[in-house]
């Protein structure tokens, strides 16, 4: 047995590998310090969207509920009035829950939607300690309303 | 002509798309194609109203079978729901033309049909949106501005109307022309500008304005109740059977998240056909989502009500029913399915050992069954809904009768519309019914009695001697009887001219049949059993209770009014009528039940409210019951509560009687448990649970089943099916109606 | 052959629509003679006569009044459908105005024969001026006796009512008018295809003869000289008999009714109105505006007659003969067809409520210069979608006239659309048709919808 080329050859060459590997860039990221970017199609959590004039665009037609495969969505709607208005028809949706933890996060919702309200995007992170906190209700899920450009508003 | 009873139609052979068949004749192609399972698409046509052939859906080609063996075909496609089968019809349903000419109604339809799908409530089980896909073409041609008008206009307090949607079938406008009769809706202009709405705008203020919602084939006419509160495919739908009166209509329960949002009509050609009233439609959602349910035993705490378990509730129920030592009443709620009925009267009988049991809260408390057998020979109630279309005239006779009993009203008006039968109706005030009637006779409230006895006077010298002699062979005693009643007495005594009262005399004297339907003023007359039993003699000398077609109907109010006399929730009668005096029907039951039957009638309502009152009744148990608003007399029904030592109240909701009760127990509504009803007709159908019981309420026959486990110690009905069978097995009327035989649409017995 | 004037003879005649004149030209002379013949003599005589409708189906008239069952005990009604509202068509006009009596005679007839109980005038709701004519006119044969009980001795009893419209094209339709004289809306009823006549069940569910204006006017004719006399008027068609009233109107230089025998050229009536004012003949439309145009190629050898002019494209109609010279838009008339149809369809069935303004669309959107070359055809499928799916015949009045226009003058559809303006547009003659500018013909409510009742301003 060959002390050389037996044991400090083999190691040197698994050390080379190391060192090389530690000389290159790192993939880890310092999660949460750092977070890597999604893909444009990663579909995680869903978002419920709104018009550019802040209205909502989800009519509480219920057919996302309707399309979901785990039947995880429930929607209960309600008629807009003129001094209560949430989106542009006659209908809104009072209710609107998903059960996070029923979601297979398939996206066929995203596809019945009429109005494209709901999508699926790329929030990922779902964790939590109970399972009252994952059915996600309408206030969870609908998108902040738009910051108004006052700058650009009076300019126009 | 009064429709012939089981005639026997002429069949003619037809051939659709190369398939012969058989079919009667006259039968429209459309409902003819259903036989080979050909579906051919439509819109305006209903099966229970005229055709009109408006929307031009069902075009079909068409031709006529010569002598020679070819065939002449039409030169343009016809509508088939106008379409009756004659001898040597040859139809196609699927050809090419065909196929094209349903795309271009469609084409048409569709360019002023706003596609607002998602947000109508028909989306998802509407027949424009279902024909589209199976028939419609892909695209459309059309890229002008479509039609705008007011989106949701509110009707009435029930519906909401969509004229965007509309796509003029007129199935609305002729609902209410043909079938309600009150021709509130109506189409307004012409042309391309059709619209149906209500005259000048007016709210539509029909009593079965619910009808015109399910009829639409669009969304335009929409519930306001069910306005937004589910998709199809969110809502679990059951079998039932309506509580709002003894119509015994059938009823979809639509529910959601363990609510009833929605009530639609369940097609039973013998009963309701299609239809339903705006009271089983809309109120009693509105009954079922009441926010006082019961959902928890109670007692009595002062004047606070301690939540108790179910099992310190039966023991003390059970303590002082037994302090009471058979000084115990029952009163039972009409809304109890016939198990129920059947194992309180069980409980009350061999439990608690006391006859002291009734259903009825009207003046008349008397033993019905026994003066129509030994008067008619007859059931108190003698007909069914299909009789209403083969007698000659419908007599109806204080009721009112579009209030009480609207789908027998719908059939009254259907049989005077489409087969011709006279309509007479005798009421205090104006009513529905007088717009059809041949005769009207508006007596003087409460002159009910003196109206009959007057008929009954000119009938005797009317008829022929003969005729009397046969139908009435001991008349000399009612002429004597009667000898003051001439036509001047009665016009004294009722109001009605002497002149109006011969010609009416001399109608019924020359009809066939006659079928007399009578309503809550003649349960609550004064000298209610006086005029039940003229009203039989009426019947008899007019030799009504032979006929097949005829004869008095006594109709009962409550849902299952009858059911509760039929399982024997009477003072002297034991299910089926057996006499409680009846030795050998005590012992038949004492053998079945294990335990023996008290053998002396029992008191009836007034009587059990009267001994409460004397203290012979020291506990009093309400099942369903609610006396305070039902009884006749509220406030013996008041005094009677609160004297009494202890009263238990079984009911699904607060009721004004449950104010008095001792002891509160949680019962279920129909949408909640399993059973049957038997409605006026003797119909006995099931209806099926819906939903869970909320909080800890139980089914009442749950309820009794458990006390009479507690009391008895034998083993308890496991489920209303069992119950059902030991029904059967000890009633000879409901012998053949067990759950399996009952099916969907029911049985009627005797 | 020159004009054949019978019903229209004597009608310039002042007075002749008193009772007095019109009995100097051997008035009622046809009732009394009818009185005394046997009821099937009298249906026997226009059999032989071989009239047919004048209404525009062109049916013949005895099988009507033959279907009348003989021996039941149901009321019998007589229905004379002077509800004309077919643009073009100005006959029962004059029929009525100068002639009343003529009409009434023809009717008492008809009733004498299929044993009616009383008989129905529907009058057009804008004849106001006829219907008072009518009603003087049968005034005074109440008086004379020639109406009410027991007519002139014969043990018949007759009455006559007048029925006025309210202005609805689509009551012209027989069905829809007894819907409209029962008091419904007057919407077209049930027709089952093996008993398409209202002999059986018409109004009231009755037997029922309905006629129009014209048919019934012949009838005294017709029972005064016999009905081999007038089937020996146009003996040279194949099946048409008797004179038809022309309604000649357009561009010709004398518009007016004219009577002609079956059998005439189509020019030579043209020739009687005084010719083609303002050029040359583009076409004609002989019967009324829901019937397919005549190019001018084809009028040429046109003969006035049922079958004759169904083979050269056309038909005969109600006689509403519209005359159009070489300067006329084909697109804005085609329009102004279309408008009418849409306006008038009753809204029962789906194909004529929905297509017609579908097609009045399209053509709007065409004149406003916006049309796309696919248009045309799609108008043309439109036209085949309506024709014979729809409820009555309105239907097809008002796809036909529009398909004859594309199928005849298509290139003008597509200067239009090529060009966003009428082929006519630089044409003076042409501008003279033309509505001046800012002049709105049209109620602008047409087209848009309307909601419950509109508020009266």
């Amino acid at each position: 047995m060959n002390i050389l080329r037996d044991v400090l050859k083999p190691i040197g060459k698994g050390l080379r590998i190391t060192l090389r590997h530690f000389l290159e860039p790192k993939d880890t990221v310092f999660y949460p310090e750092e977070r890597k970017e999604q893909f444009p199609r990663t579909r995680w959590r869903h978002v419920l969207l709104r018009y550019e004039n802040g209205l909502e665009r989800c009519i509480g037609c219920s057919l996302c509920a309707g399309a979901c495969p785990v039947r995880c969505i429930y929607v209960e709607a309600a008629e807009n009035t003129d001094t209560e208005r949430y989106s542009p028809g006659e209908r809104y949706a009072k209710r609107y829950e998903i059960n996070l933890l029923r979601c297979i996060y398939c996206g066929y919702c995203q596809d019945a939607c009429p109005t494209g309200a709901i999508v699926l995007r790329e929030d990922y992170e779902l964790a939590d300690y109970t399972r009252d906190a994952f059915i996600a209700t309408k206030e969870m899920l609908l998108e902040p309303l738009p910051v108004r450009d006052e700058v650009a508003e009076v300019a126009r | 002509m009064p429709r012939a009873k089981n005639a026997q139609p002429k069949l003619v052979n037809i051939e659709i798309n190369g398939i012969p068949l058989q079919v009667p004749e006259g039968e429209l192609l459309v409902e003819a194609a259903k036989r080979i399972g050909e579906d051919i698409p439509i819109f305006c046509y209903h099966k229970y109203m005229k055709p009109v052939g408006m929307c031009r859906m069902c075009l079909v080609e068409v031709g006529y079978k010569q002598p020679d063996g070819s065939v002449r075909k039409m030169p343009k496609p016809q509508a088939s729901c106008t379409l009756p089968c004659t001898e040597g019809l040859v139809a196609w349903t699927q050809s090419e033309q065909i196929i094209k000419d349903r795309r271009a109604v469609l084409e048409f339809l569709l360019i002023n049909h706003p596609l607002d799908c998602p947000i109508c409530d028909r989306g998802g089980e509407c027949p424009l949106q279902n024909n589209t896909q199976f028939y419609g073409p892909p695209i459309s041609r059309y890229i002008e501005i479509k039609r705008h008008l007011p989106k949701a206009f509110p009707l009435s307090k029930y519906v909401m109307l969509d004229l965007e949607r509309c796509i003029q079938c007129g199935r609305c406008v002729r609902f209410t022309e043909e079938i309600s009769g009150d021709a509130q809706l109506a189409l307004l202009f012409r042309g391309a500008q059709t619209q149906p709405h209500t005259f000048q705008l007016t709210e539509f203020t029909s009593r079965f304005s619910g009808n015109v919602i399910e009829i639409c084939p669009v969304g335009a006419l929409t519930s306001r109740t069910y306005r937004f509160r589910a998709r199809p495919w969110d809502i679990v739908t059951q079998k039932s059977i309506c509580t709002m009166c003894s119509n015994g209509c059938n009823l979809y329960f639509d529910s959601r998240a363990g609510k009833v949002v929605r009530i639609n009509a369940r097609e039973n050609p013998e009963v309701n056909e299609t239809w339903t009233c705006d009271k089983g439609k809309f109120e009693q959602v509105e009954f079922l989502n009441a926010p006082n349910r019961l959902t928890q035993p109670m007692r009595r705490n002062g004047t606070a009500w301690e939540p108790i378990s179910w099992a310190q509730a039966y023991e003390l129920m059970l303590e002082r029913f037994a302090r009471a030592r058979g000084a115990v009443g029952g009163l039972a709620g009409t809304r109890l399915s016939n198990e129920a009925l059947y194992l309180f009267q069980k409980l009350m009988r061999a439990g608690f050992q006391s006859n002291h049991i009734d259903h009825r809260m009207t003046r008349y408390q008397g033993d019905l069954w026994a003066h129509a057998q030994s008067l008619l020979n007859k059931p108190p109630v003698a007909n069914e809904y299909r009789d209403l279309e083969a007698t000659h005239l419908i007599f109806v006779f204080g009721a009112d009768l579009i209030d009480e009993q609207p789908m027998v009203f719908l059939r009254a008006r259907k049989a005077w519309r489409h087969y011709g039968v006279k309509v007479a109706v005798a009421y205090p005030v104006a009513n529905a019914v007088e717009e059809f009637a041949e005769t009207r006779l508006r007596y003087r409230a409460g002159s009910e009695l003196a109206l009959v006895k007057g008929l009954l006077y000119i009938l005797l010298d009317k008829l022929p001697a003969e005729t009397v002699a046969a139908n009435l062979p001991d008349h000399e005693w009612l002429r004597a009887l009667l000898q003051d009643c001439t036509p001047a007495w009665t016009q004294d005594h009722t109001g009605i001219a002497a002149e109006q009262l011969l010609a009416f005399a001399d109608t019924i004297a020359s009809v066939p049949s006659m079928l007399i339907l009578t309503g809550e003023k003649v349960w609550n007359h004064p000298e209610s059993e006086e005029l039940v039993k003229h009203l039989m003699w009426l019947t008899r000398l007019t030799g009504n209770c032979h006929q097949e077609s005829g004869g008095l109907n006594l109709l009962p109010l409550g849902a299952n009014e009858q059911g509760a006399s039929d399982m024997g929730v009477l003072p002297n009668r034991l299910p089926g009528y057996a006499l409680v005096e009846d030795e050998a029907a005590r012992e038949r039951f004492t053998q079945a039940w294990g335990a023996p039957v008290p053998s002396t009638p029992g008191l009836n309502t007034d009587g059990i409210l009267q001994a409460c009152l004397t203290g012979e009744i020291q506990a009093l148990y309400l099942a369903g019951a609610n006396p305070v608003r039902e009884h006749y007399d509220p406030t013996l029904a008041e005094r009677a509560l609160r004297a009494c030592e202890f009263v238990v109240v079984q009911d699904s909701h607060m009721t004004e009687s449950a104010e008095y009760a001792d002891l509160l127990l949680p019962a279920c509504t129909v949408a909640e448990s399993e059973g049957t009803y038997t409605n006026w007709e003797r119909r006995v159908q099931r209806f099926w649970r819906a939903l869970e019981p909320p909080g800890e309420s139980k089914p009442d026959w749950l309820i009794f089943a458990e006390l009479w486990l507690r009391q008895v110690r034998q083993t308890p009905p496991f489920n209303p099916r069992e119950v059902m069978c030991e029904i059967a097995s000890l009633v000879p009327q409901y012998a053949e109606c067990t759950y399996e035989a009952l099916g969907d649409s029911g049985k009627r017995w005797g | 052959m020159g004009e054949y004037r019978l019903l229209l003879k004597h009608v310039d005649v002042p007075g002749y629509d008193t009772l007095e004149v019109y009995r100097q030209y051997g008035g009622y002379e046809a009732l009394e003679k009818a009185l005394q013949m046997e009821r099937q003599a009298v249906i026997d005589e226009v059999k032989k006569s071989g009239l047919r409708g004048r209404g525009g189906a062109g049916f013949p008239a005895w099988i009507k009044w033959n279907g009348i069952p003989k021996d039941d005990d149901k009321p019998h009604y007589v229905i004379c459908n002077s509800d004309e509202g077919e643009p073009g068509t100005f006959k029962d006009f004059e029929l009525m105005y100068k002639a009343p009596h003529q009409l009434i005679e023809g009717m008492i007839i008809a009733g004498y024969a299929v044993r009616a109980k009383c008989g129905y005038i529907y009058i057009r709701g804008e004849y106001v001026e006829c219907a008072r004519k009518v009603r003087r006119a049968i005034d005074e044969a109440y008086k004379a006796g020639y109406l009410g009980k027991n007519i002139l001795g014969s043990g018949f009893d007759y009455d006559i009512y007048i029925h006025m419209g309210a202005g609805s094209y689509e009551c012209g339709e027989e069905s829809a008018l007894m819907s409209s004289l029962m008091g419904e809306r007057g919407m077209p009823r049930l027709k089952f295809p093996h008993a398409p006549l209202p002999t059986i069940a018409g109004v009231w569910d009755c037997p029922t003869l309905i006629n129009n204006c014209e048919s019934l006017s012949c009838v005294p004719h017709i029972i005064r000289n016999g009905g081999e006399w007038y089937a020996q008027l146009g003996a040279s068609t194949k099946n048409s008999r008797g004179t038809k009233i022309f309604s000649v109107s357009g561009h010709v230089n004398r518009p007016g009714n004219y009577e002609v025998e079956f059998g005439t050229p189509l020019m030579e009536l043209i020739e009687m109105a005084g010719g083609v004012a303002g050029g040359k003949l583009k076409g004609i439309i002989p019967g009324g505006s829901s019937m397919p145009i005549l190019p001018a190629e084809k009028c040429e050898n046109a003969i006035i007659g049922y079958e004759e002019l169904m083979e050269v494209g056309s038909m005969v109609g109600s006689g509403g003969c519209m005359v159009l010279n070489e300067h006329t838009c084909i697109v804005h008339f085609a329009w102004r067809t279309a408008e009418f149809y849409a306006h008038e369809s009753c809204g029962k069935c789906t194909p004529c409520r929905e297509g017609t303004r579908w097609m009045v669309q399209i053509l709007e959107r065409i004149l406003q210069g916006k049309g796309r070359m696919e248009d045309i055809d799609l108008l043309l499928e439109i036209c085949d979608q309506i024709d014979g799916r729809s409820f009555c015949a309105l239907g097809d009045a008002a796809a036909w006239p529009v398909r004859a226009f594309i199928k005849n003058f298509r290139h003008e559809f597509e200067y239009y659309i090529q060009h966003g303006r009428s082929m006519y547009a630089d044409n003076p003659e042409s501008q003279k048709m033309f509505p001046p500018k800012g002049y709105q013909r049209y109620n602008p409510m047409r087209y848009e919808y309307t909601f419950g009742y509109a508020p009266r301003k």
